[in-house]
């Protein structure tokens, strides 16, 4: 029996949080992460793909996520800068010394990578298919993430196993 | 751990509700309040605009129609016009125009026509009109292309639903120019003549002669020009199955004659007829072997005997020996014929805006593999291209290469050739037109290059 057809608002209320959070992981930014978070459901709801099941809809929507961020890099006019309004408080940032700052800090390439596999808990072979990469790539692209993000909180902690 | 760190502060940096609440929001009204800051998001949204557009129209027209339309339109549907309020009625029938999808060079426009009153139409529905969308073109050229306005067409599809049938007319420019304000009026419709096009598999095909009869005195031959006249025809009923594509007819027999060739014979539904045309064939059919020549002769090649209620068609170059390859091979026969229906005479007229994506002119010019190119043009849907050509672009693929580096490729579309030198009675002198429709919609700026034959045409 195929999987049922999941409507596009469903679908962004299963995975919106996840699509933002990639995106905010990749360019640092939140107003950025909110555009892609945007364009992502805007191509969701052009293209109507048809899904075998949730996880497919999810890596999909990771998928076209992970190319609308990169996308903003090669814009010239990349970052959007809005006043805050009045009465707003500014967005909570991360920690600092933490590790998303530290992951923030991280070539922009490691990124994506390292989002997938410490916070969505996909496998090599998830995160190739997902970014388009080969498996090696993946995972010289983990190791060296690793290695830079051990360099860069011991600097900060004392450091555990990692 | 860092797994675990990473995890429990990415949790606390994920979207604000309210953003969450107000992506929700615009999904389920369609998108149509979708905020954009860059360019890349402001296109998006113009697209998404469109569809939210097409989606409100197709409200109006049952969404099944809309699931053809847009299932036709494919990569390009976010490319199209909605067109709304252009609808008129006669006869307890409406037609209203709902989209249309075109640049300079060509295009397509959909509309319906629903029975608001009975069930007067169906899938054969087939209408009869004129179509103003083009005005002639200025440039001097010996030969144009004939931008038809005639708008015979039949029905895409039909949902009995809604009881409304749905039409795509293409469209080509030629060498005018697109109006702005084009205009439809249908004076007829019908759903008397069908359009025969199915098939049936070969498979159960075996080296058994079937029983097979003398031809009816009464019933009419049409020999090929070759091969000789057929002499025998098949029993009915040996072989009983569906023909895949078609109610109105049915396989009677399928299989080889005593004269050792291969026949089909057809049972008509009650009340469905051949048209009687003297000169031509009233069925087409070929087979269509697996991993073959399909242009070699021998697979369309055949002879028609035909009466009121039946059609027996002969394949002359088709033997036993053929049975290897007809086990992989399906049949297949076309053309329209008449059917029970109705008639309906009236009068609907509808003008309507025409929007078009203008195609830019490329600013390079000069040799390309042999031929001198005068002119280059390139819309987000097609290619054209002016030159001396005498032969082989209107069968060479092209391809967009963009920016990102990946590529689009173009099929060949309409062309003309026309030696304008030897018209005049002097030397070879070629005035040829071609063009190329893209398989998806391009960014025209986005396109770095075009290939063709192999050789670069620069776009930037």
């Amino acid at each position: 029996m195929s999987a049922p057809k999941e409507d596009p608002e469903t679908l962004a209320r299963r995975y919106a949080s996840a699509v933002y959070r990639l995106a905010y992981a990749r360019t640092g930014s939140r107003a950025d992460a909110e555009d892609v978070m945007q364009e992502t459901f805007l191509r969701l709801l052009k293209a109507r793909p048809v899904f075998n099941d949730g996880a497919h809809a999810k890596a999909w929507l990771l998928r076209v996520a992970a190319n609308c961020a990169n996308d903003l890099f090669r814009l010239p006019w990349r970052r959007r800068e809005e006043p805050l309004e009045e009465g707003m408080t500014a967005p909570a940032g991360p920690e600092p010394g933490g590790v998303v700052e530290a992951v923030f800090s991280l070539p922009a390439k490691y990124r994506i990578p390292v989002h997938l596999h410490y916070f969505e808990g996909y496998s090599v072979a998830e995160i190739a298919q997902i970014t388009g990469r080969r498996e090696g790539t993946v995972k010289s692209q983990l190791f060296r993430a690793r290695t830079l993000l051990r360099e860069k909180l011991e600097d900060a902690h004392a450091s555990d196993g990692i | 751990m860092l797994q675990t760190e990473y995890k429990q502060e990415m949790e606390r940096l994920g979207p604000p509700p309210e953003v969450l609440d107000q992506l929700y929001t615009q999904i389920a009204q369609g998108g149509t309040q979708m905020r954009h800051v860059k360019r890349i998001g402001r296109q998006a949204v113009i697209l998404f605009a469109v569809c939210a557009a097409l989606l409100m129209t197709a409200v109006a027209a049952g969404p099944g129609i809309w699931a053809a339309v847009q299932a036709r339109m494919g990569a390009f549907a976010p490319y199209a016009q909605a067109i709304e309020g252009v609808v008129c009625q006669d006869q307890g029938i409406e037609v209203r125009v709902v989209a249309a999808l075109s640049d300079d060079v060509q295009g397509k426009l959909y509309f319906t026509v629903r029975d608001l009153t009975g069930d007067r139409i169906n899938e054969f529905l087939s209408v009869n009109g004129r179509l103003e969308v083009v005005e002639e073109d200025k440039r001097d050229l010996p030969v144009g292309i004939v931008g038809t306005t005639n708008l015979d067409c039949s029905a895409l599809s039909y949902d009995p639903e809604t009881k409304t049938a749905l039409f795509c007319r293409e469209i080509l420019y030629g060498d005018g120019h697109p109006l702005e304000t084009a205009a439809i009026n249908l004076r007829a419709m019908s759903t008397k003549t069908g359009d025969l096009s199915a098939s049936v598999s070969a498979s159960t095909v075996t080296e058994k002669t079937l029983a097979s009869q003398p031809i009816p005195a009464d019933a009419k031959v049409y020999p090929e020009r070759h091969n000789g006249k057929p002499t025998v025809i098949l029993a009915p009923n040996q072989t009983p199955m569906a023909l895949e594509g078609t109610e109105d007819f049915t396989v009677s027999s399928l299989g080889f004659a005593s004269d050792g060739c291969l026949h089909l014979r057809l049972s008509f539904a009650p009340g469905v007829s051949l048209l009687d045309e003297e000169r031509f064939s009233p069925i087409l059919a070929n087979i269509w072997p697996q991993d073959m020549d399909l242009h070699s002769e021998q697979w369309y090649t055949l002879q028609i005997v035909c009466a009121d209620t039946w059609a027996d068609i002969r394949f002359p170059l088709i033997t036993p020996a053929e049975l290897e390859i007809l086990k992989t091979a399906r049949v297949g026969v076309y053309n329209p014929y008449h059917r029970p229906g109705v008639d309906i005479q009236g009068v609907w007229t509808l003008t309507f805006p025409m929007e078009y994506r203008p195609s830019q002119v490329l600013a390079w010019t000069g040799a390309l593999a042999g031929r001198q190119v005068e002119r280059v043009t390139l819309s987000p849907f097609t290619v054209t291209m002016d030159s001396n050509d005498k032969g082989g672009l209107n069968s060479a693929a092209l391809y967009a290469v963009l920016k990102d580096g990946s590529t689009v490729a173009a099929k060949p579309s309409v062309g003309r050739y026309a030696n304008v030198g030897a018209l005049e009675g002097g030397a070879d002198v070629w005035k040829t037109y071609n063009s190329w429709a893209f398989d998806s919609p391009v960014d025209p700026d986005q396109v770095v290059s075009l290939t063709l034959l192999g050789e670069t045409i620069p776009v930037r």
